[in-house]
């Protein structure tokens, strides 16, 4: 399947593709998640919060072509999309194993990635950079097995993604 | 005496391994500094930007949550950018991770350092602890409260410091302790190794709010 998750409202005219799910998560109720650690030693894979969260993980697990939208604020995704992606520890295991020479947690089933992230908002090359890091280290923890970053003011995101996703089938 | 703010920016503050940090900084700061340690909440932004207007040292305490700082503190930081304060206190950091390697708190440590330049705080020193879960319940806390004291005198020093400590294990045996750490929490809830290795994900039966 094929996710656009973004933290603001995106125009995609003319998609019609039954495999992709777009989900705006500014109308959504996320909490952050309170570190309980419930999902890995209590009822594993499932978050205890029951809000809106517990449906999009399985969603973002599931995705093979991914494309998140969000502001960027200090060089980190900026709070409705890092409250979400805080979430999604229940598609990971509590356990820990060797990846490329780092200690990281095992996955449970996510399928390998091809991501595209695009940042708006962002104040200068410092914060763009802390921004592709970041990324980086969540392309090795999340399953992207390749992935691209942008930046762009806010106004160019709907034509950008549009382009973006005309090249996956359907759209 | 200067004035020193801890502030625990932990999502699960009052039984989170931060909680213990801090209280330790606290100890080695009681006899140098005017010490005040605080929990962050999702209601206390404002008093605590009104304490910050009063402190020279502000040190906040947290976990890494998705390679870089958690939402909570985040959302503070914003509200810190808002207030208008009259003085602008050096700000430190001690960060932990679930990892071995505490170099993968250092995306956490730019944002922080890129919060400072941005809004014209000075940035003092960091901590960065690996194994952050587990170190305290170990025989090897002794590196912790060791790093802890030299992150304290490097704060009343003003010596900018970049400081790290995790478990000296080597990567099998960390991961063979962890395990063994994780299957225990499990157990004590019920679950079996199985259980806690399950790959399906669970997707709850109530339609999802898709757009």
């Amino acid at each position: 399947m094929k996710l656009i998750m973004a933290d603001t409202a995106l125009r995609l005219p003319g998609c019609t593709d039954p495999d992709m799910t777009y989900i705006n998560l500014a109308t959504l109720k996320i909490a952050p998640c309170t570190g309980c650690c419930s999902c890995w030693v209590k009822t594993p894979t499932q978050c205890v919060i029951n809000d809106d969260a517990v449906h999009v993980y399985p969603l973002i697990a599931k995705a093979k072509k991914l494309l998140y939208v969000s502001k960027i604020q200090y060089g980190s995704y900026d709070s409705v999309m890092k409250t979400m992606l805080e979430r999604t520890i229940p598609i990971l295991q509590a356990f820990i194993h060797l990846r490329a020479g780092e200690t990281r947690h095992l996955y449970r089933d996510v399928c390998p990635k091809q991501a595209t992230v695009i940042g708006y908002g962002v104040k200068n090359e410092e914060e763009k950079q802390i921004f592709r890091d970041l990324v980086a280290q969540n392309a090795r923890n999340m399953n992207f097995e390749s992935y691209q970053v942008f930046f762009m003011p806010k106004a160019e995101l709907d034509s950008f993604i549009s382009g973006e996703i005309s090249g996956w089938t359907g759209c | 005496m200067d004035r020193l703010l801890i502030l625990n920016a932990s999502p699960r503050a009052p039984r989170s391994n931060s909680r213990i940090y801090a209280s330790l900084l606290e100890r080695y700061c009681l006899r140098r500094f005017l010490v005040d340690n605080r929990v962050l909440n999702t209601v206390n932004h404002r008093s605590l930007c009104r304490r910050i207007d009063r402190i020279h040292h502000l040190v906040l305490v947290f976990p890494l949550y998705i390679d870089t700082i958690p939402v909570t503190l985040l959302d503070f930081l914003k509200a810190l950018e808002r207030h208008r304060l009259h003085y602008k206190p050096t700000i430190h950091m001690i960060i932990n991770c679930h990892f071995l390697e505490s170099e993968q708190n250092s995306i956490a440590v730019r944002t922080i350092k890129f919060f400072c330049s941005s809004n014209g705080f000075p940035f003092g020193s960091a901590l960065c602890i690996g194994s952050g879960e587990t170190i305290m319940k170990t025989p090897f806390r002794y590196l912790v409260r060791y790093k802890i004291k030299a992150f304290a005198t490097a704060i009343l020093r003003s010596k900018a410091q970049e400081l790290r400590v995790s478990t000296p294990l080597s990567k099998s045996l960390f991961i063979r302790a962890s395990s063994r750490y994780w299957l225990k929490l499990g157990k004590e809830h019920g679950n079996t190794r199985n259980a806690m290795e399950r790959m399906d994900i669970a997707a709850p039966d109530a339609p999802s709010p898709t757009a």
